[in-house]
């Protein structure tokens, strides 16, 4: 970590302003189109009267110039939005072959785009964009197969700073969600001409507040249609299933991803989603609150969802900590999706002996978790598997994956509640890999949405293109494989956005390929 | 690890148990020295500090007493100081291995941010005394959340075995079969459930997903939304607990300070929770029956509130304040009559009471006792001058009483004195309007949804007051800006097309445009208003299709005499109809609406 202001702690007042114990997001993307990830940390912080937009709270760019070796390019980019920021998504909204950015605020949000060598222009008003209150995680797909990327605004509760919370013995603490209305999600169009419109109304996705902190894309009922997950903070989540032309009708309960098995709406708050046991049907995992477990939801069979979080093994290991940040990666690369979460209470509890010294974080602080999959969607904690060697565990919120280093592995990215960022780097993992890369040259450049598929030693797997999850985080649109000790694949091929199938050349392991739309058979 | 086990296992470890406690006890060193764990007391209630200071003096007095260190233990618990209380109660259960409380209550404290910690505690408790049902209700919910269902079943079928009409086992029964994808049996233990009166929205949550996996997606979902504003958890009556929270909670004072904090929280069943033993255990005390009251109102259980309001205005015929919540409560009920009689007396026992004076105020004016109605709010305005509301409430009286002038002053006065009071501001903007004072009205209600942008009322309002004053630009440009907050409000949509359609102003008319949106609002309401397609039939007319604007309005006179209304507004339709036919358009008058 050198290079980077890591270690920078947003103030805080004291006052228990509930925003700031939910936020902590980050975007790694490639900013300048150099191959490379360049990190993005979003800021939140107030002036001492109470200012939310602030010097102190701004955002702040970060280039990778080598491997580990960042540069401060806030003010050269302009990127330093200085709202009180929640999450944010990247993608090439105008599809001009660079990554723009859509930022979710506690406030105005803010859409910018990329010049493609790092500079960013807010574009927000021109674009038509008008969403206000408190926006949360955020995603860039395209909903209604027209070739471009439209966003899903998750968004939380109607705050009032006039209600405060307090413990039993009296202390301010933050106030329960549950004290707040809902919000409803804002999804908006992109028209392909710069602007946007707002078709929260039309889509179907209107009249359902539900505390919203977290969504990801998906095909959950394999009709070759964008779906839509949503998680919501004490309330049942949202499955919305897309029609294909932009509208949506809310099946969650009878999916069986409304509630846990319990029949209890949790506080759900980040998603991950990906191909656990390896049957070719994408599953779901959900972050929840201490005393909740996180929650697995399996895929049985198209639009038909199972929680099977106890015999996974997730349930104990997680009812005791409060999970925000969540990936799946193969950490160590034997060819199936591991398991990150990040942690952080949201009320004061008794100080780990762990915890990192801060006198106003400290007893929030949880550690994070890494568990590894056998293969069939059963999970075992790797005690130790994360450690942060920052001096004791933190208040941890978004998680970002990518291969900082380009060797290969998945490293990761974690923005803590007081505002600091760490990066992991992956040294465990041995096994083979490869990374890809999926080009539109025409519409929807990045191919948000298109399938990987990859079959090595009778093995298949698949990775979908940057389909959102997490919490408040988002990545760029490499999607990476691990292959154990094989040395060489047998089919490769991309389900493209709209249904075309593409089969590609095999590459040799070890190395990351670009495959564009057109050059395959 | 240590493991809960149900059934006859445990019958023989409890004996055994027993027999080693019985062993030891009388062994124990009560000069050893059992260290106090730190205590952090910065920014607690100084109730709460002094309380916790009494109890550690008392340990500090005797170390060797398993109760003063139960108690203290038991004190920090109750206050949220978890860890040091589990390290007090660690020293009460080394110290005294027969009292079920310490090792329960530690299992308690410990439920939430260590499972297992939770489960060892209560294998401990369970050891001294098996047949507790909340405790074995607790240990089902631990379980099950582990994912051992079997245990939790056999946890659960005891607590009903003992306490069958304990929410909590029942729910805990549905659970299991709805692991084990036995939905009959799942159904069963939900009707128990049910008939059982739950206050929470667990039991019908579970409902929802029981009707979820049988495929009936309406029914789940209106299961789901019927538990709207519920409490999330469903209470665990618990007499030990709650006896605990009645002796080592900081008094009437501090309980009543807490159950006010668990209704701000939004967690009245716990503030109920609270409640239950020590009205048990006192229930002549009128001032715990006026909480219990206020708690169930905040649960929304109507009867139970009445029930205890009525209990303690019974027993205290002088508490004011329990007249006065007990005559708001029912006046918000729509009770009036009685709502009368209950602020009456209060009123009756406290005359200065600016909140009595306005809210009987209120209630008389509703109930067209004006003058008196009138009076009081005076009265409340009088002794609390600077109060935004009291202004605001003898504002609308006056406006009722069509003092209008008096009316416009008092809600000025309001206004200055909390300019976020939107509601003075809409009366004020009405008042406004009704005394000719368009620029001034339409103020108010730019200032409205300036804050609020999809209050169609106030941009309606804003509307008219643009009109009113001939500024029918402005009132074009307001409707536009309406439209982008509430793009699907068919009023706003009505109001646009109808002014671009007949608007006085030939510039800012713009038929085609009318009619698009007119087309919307006829497919929006099915083509059955008639007010859409008398839209429709002006904005054709604006465009010349005189053809097409009579058979338009020929439809909405059809539509309106399928569900006649007001004689005036037929006439009005006969009259455009009349205009179109002899190839005119219709023109809005340019006098305010």
């Amino acid at each position: 970590m050198m290079g980077i202001s890591c270690d920078e702690v947003l103030p805080v007042l004291g006052d228990r302003f509930m925003p700031e114990s939910m936020a902590g997001g980050c975007v790694l993307f490639d900013c300048d189109n150099d191959g490379d990830l360049d990190l993005y940390r979003l800021g939140f912080a107030r002036t001492a009267d109470r200012v939310r937009e602030c010097d102190e709270g701004a955002n702040r760019l970060y280039r990778q110039d080598a491997p580990w070796q960042f540069t401060d390019i806030t003010e050269q980019s302009n990127l330093g939005d200085r709202g009180y920021a929640m999450g944010a998504a990247c993608g090439d909204i105008d599809n001009d072959g660079d990554l723009d950015l859509y930022i979710g605020n506690l406030g105005a949000d803010r859409l910018y785009r990329n010049d493609g060598e790092g500079l960013f222009v807010d574009v927000t008003t021109a674009a038509g964009i008008d969403v206000a209150g408190w926006s949360s995680s955020v995603l860039m797909v395209d909903v209604d197969r027209d070739g471009f990327l439209d966003i899903y605004v998750t968004r939380y509760l109607d705050y009032d700073e006039k209600i405060t919370g307090a413990d039993a013995a009296g202390r301010p603490e933050y106030p329960p969600p549950g004290q707040f209305r809902g919000l409803d999600d804002r999804l908006l169009r992109n028209d392909g001409d710069g602007t946007f419109t707002d078709i929260t109304e039309t889509s179907g996705i209107v009249d359902h507040p539900g505390r919203g902190l977290g969504v990801i894309a998906g095909d959950f009922d394999a009709d070759g249609n964008t779906d839509l997950y949503v998680a919501n903070d004490g309330d049942a989540n949202f499955a919305w299933l897309g029609d294909g032309d932009g509208t949506f009708k809310e099946s969650a309960l009878t999916m069986g991803l409304a509630v846990n098995i319990f029949g209890q709406p949790e506080a759900s708050m980040g998603l991950a989603c990906g191909d656990l046991d390896g049957d070719g049907l994408d599953d779901i995992v959900v972050t929840h609150l201490v005393h909740e477990t996180d929650t697995i939801y399996r895929c049985d069979r198209p639009g038909q969802f199972s929680d099977v979080t106890t015999s996974s093994g997730l349930a104990v290991p997680t009812i005791d900590f409060t999970g925000f940040g969540i990936a799946l990666l193969d950490a160590d690369q034997d060819g199936d999706l591991d398991l990150v979460t990040v942690h952080g209470r949201v009320l004061r509890s008794p100080v780990q002996a762990s915890a990192i010294e801060n006198d106003y974080w400290s007893p929030y602080a949880e550690e994070d978790h890494l568990y590894i999959n056998d293969g069939a969607g059963n999970f075992q904690q790797q005690v130790g598997g994360i450690s942060l060697g920052s001096g004791g565990v933190e208040v941890s919120r978004g998680l970002a994956v990518g291969d900082l280093d380009h060797d290969g592995d998945q490293d990761l990215v974690v923005a803590n509640a007081d505002g600091t960022i760490r990066l992991l780097e992956n040294r465990k993992a041995s096994g083979s890999w490869l990374s890809i890369k999926a080009v539109d040259s025409t519409l929807n450049r990045c191919a948000v949405g298109a399938l990987v598929q990859l079959e090595a030693a009778g093995k298949k797997q698949h990775r979908r293109v940057a389909a959102g999850g997490s919490y408040l985080s988002s990545q760029g649109q490499w999607v990476h494989f691990g292959l154990g000790d094989v040395k060489s694949i047998e089919q490769l091929r991309v389900i493209w956005p709209d249904g075309a199938i593409e089969s590609f050349p095999l590459p040799e392991v070890n190395q990351q390929v670009v495959l564009k739309m057109g050059e395959g058979n | 690890m240590k493991r809960f086990v149900p059934g006859h296992l445990v019958l023989i470890l409890s004996a055994v148990a027993a027999l080693m406690f019985a062993m030891r006890d009388g062994g124990k060193d009560p000069s050893r020295d059992f260290s106090m764990p730190t205590i952090e007391t910065n920014g607690l209630h100084p109730a709460v500090v002094e309380l916790i200071d009494q109890r550690r003096q008392a340990v500090e007095e005797s170390r060797g007493s398993a109760n003063s260190w139960g108690n203290l233990a038991t004190v920090l618990d109750l206050h949220d100081l978890k860890n040091s209380a589990v390290a007090c109660y660690l020293h009460a259960i080394e110290l005294d291995e027969t009292n079920f409380r310490w090792p329960y209550f530690a299992g308690i404290c410990a439920s939430i941010g260590n499972r297992e910690q939770a489960l060892d505690f209560f294998a401990q408790a369970h050891q001294i005394e098996s047949d507790y049902p909340p405790l074995l209700a607790r240990v089902g919910i631990l379980l099950l959340q582990g994912g051992e269902t079997a245990t939790a079943r056999a946890s659960f079928e005891q607590t009903v075995a003992l306490d069958d009409s304990l929410i909590q086992a029942h729910l805990g029964l549905a659970r299991c079969a709805m692991v084990a994808g036995d939905l009959d049996l799942a159904g069963q233990h939900l009707d128990r459930c049910e008939a059982l009166q739950p206050t929470g929205s667990e039991v019908a949550s579970l409902r929802a997903q029981w009707w979820g996996r049988r495929g009936e997606a309406e029914r789940a979902r209106s299961t789901l939304d019927a538990v709207e504003g519920k409490a999330p958890r469903e209470p665990l009556p618990d007499r030990l607990r709650s006896q605990a929270t009645m002796s080592f909670g900081v008094g009437p004072g501090w309980w009543k300070e807490r159950s006010r904090r668990l209704i701000d929280a939004g967690q009245p069943e716990k503030a109920m929770e609270m409640w239950e033993p020590i009205l048990a255990q006192e229930p002549e005390n009128a001032q715990f029956q006026f909480q219990m009251a206020q708690a169930a109102q905040a649960m929304n259980d109507k009867q139970k509130a009445i029930t205890h309001y009525l209990e303690a205005t019974k027993l205290d015929p002088e508490m004011t304040e329990a007249f006065f919540q007990f005559g708001t409560f029912l006046f918000n009920m729509g009770n009036e009559g009685a709502a009368e009689k209950a602020l009456r007396r209060a009123y009756e026992l406290d005359p200065d009471s600016a909140d009595i004076c306005t809210t009987l105020g209120a209630l008389l004016m509703n109930t067209k006792q004006q003058q008196e109605g009138l009076s009081l709010l005076e009265s409340a305005a009088r002794i609390r001058s600077g109060d935004a509301n009291i202004r605001f409430n003898l504002g609308v009286a006056l406006k009722a009483m069509d003092q209008k002038e008096r009316a416009r002053d008092e809600l000025l006065i309001a206004v200055g004195i909390d300019p976020s009071l939107l509601r003075a501001r809409f009366e004020l903007g009405l008042v406004l309007k009704d005394l000719n004072q368009f620029d001034e009205s339409a103020e108010q209600f730019a200032r409205i949804v300036e804050v609020d942008s999809v209050r169609v009322s106030a941009w309606m309002n804003l509307v008219r007051a643009y009109n009113g004053n001939r500024r029918h630009g402005d009132a074009l440009a307001a409707l536009r800006s309406a439209r982008v907050h509430l793009p699907r409000n068919a009023p706003i949509a009505a109001e646009l097309a109808w002014l671009l359609a007949t608007g006085p102003d030939q510039q800012l008319r713009n038929g085609a445009e009318a009619q698009e949106i007119a087309v919307k609002l006829c497919a929006g309401s099915g083509a059955t208003m008639f007010r859409s397609f008398d839209i429709w039939a002006a904005s054709l007319a604006e465009i010349e299709d005189f053809d097409g604007a009579i058979e338009k309005a020929k439809h909405a006179l059809v539509l309106f005499d399928q569900n006649p209304g007001d004689p005036q507004l037929r006439q009005e339709l006969e009259d455009r109809l009349q205009l179109y036919l002899q190839n005119k358009p219709y023109r809005s008058p340019v006098h305010p609406q």
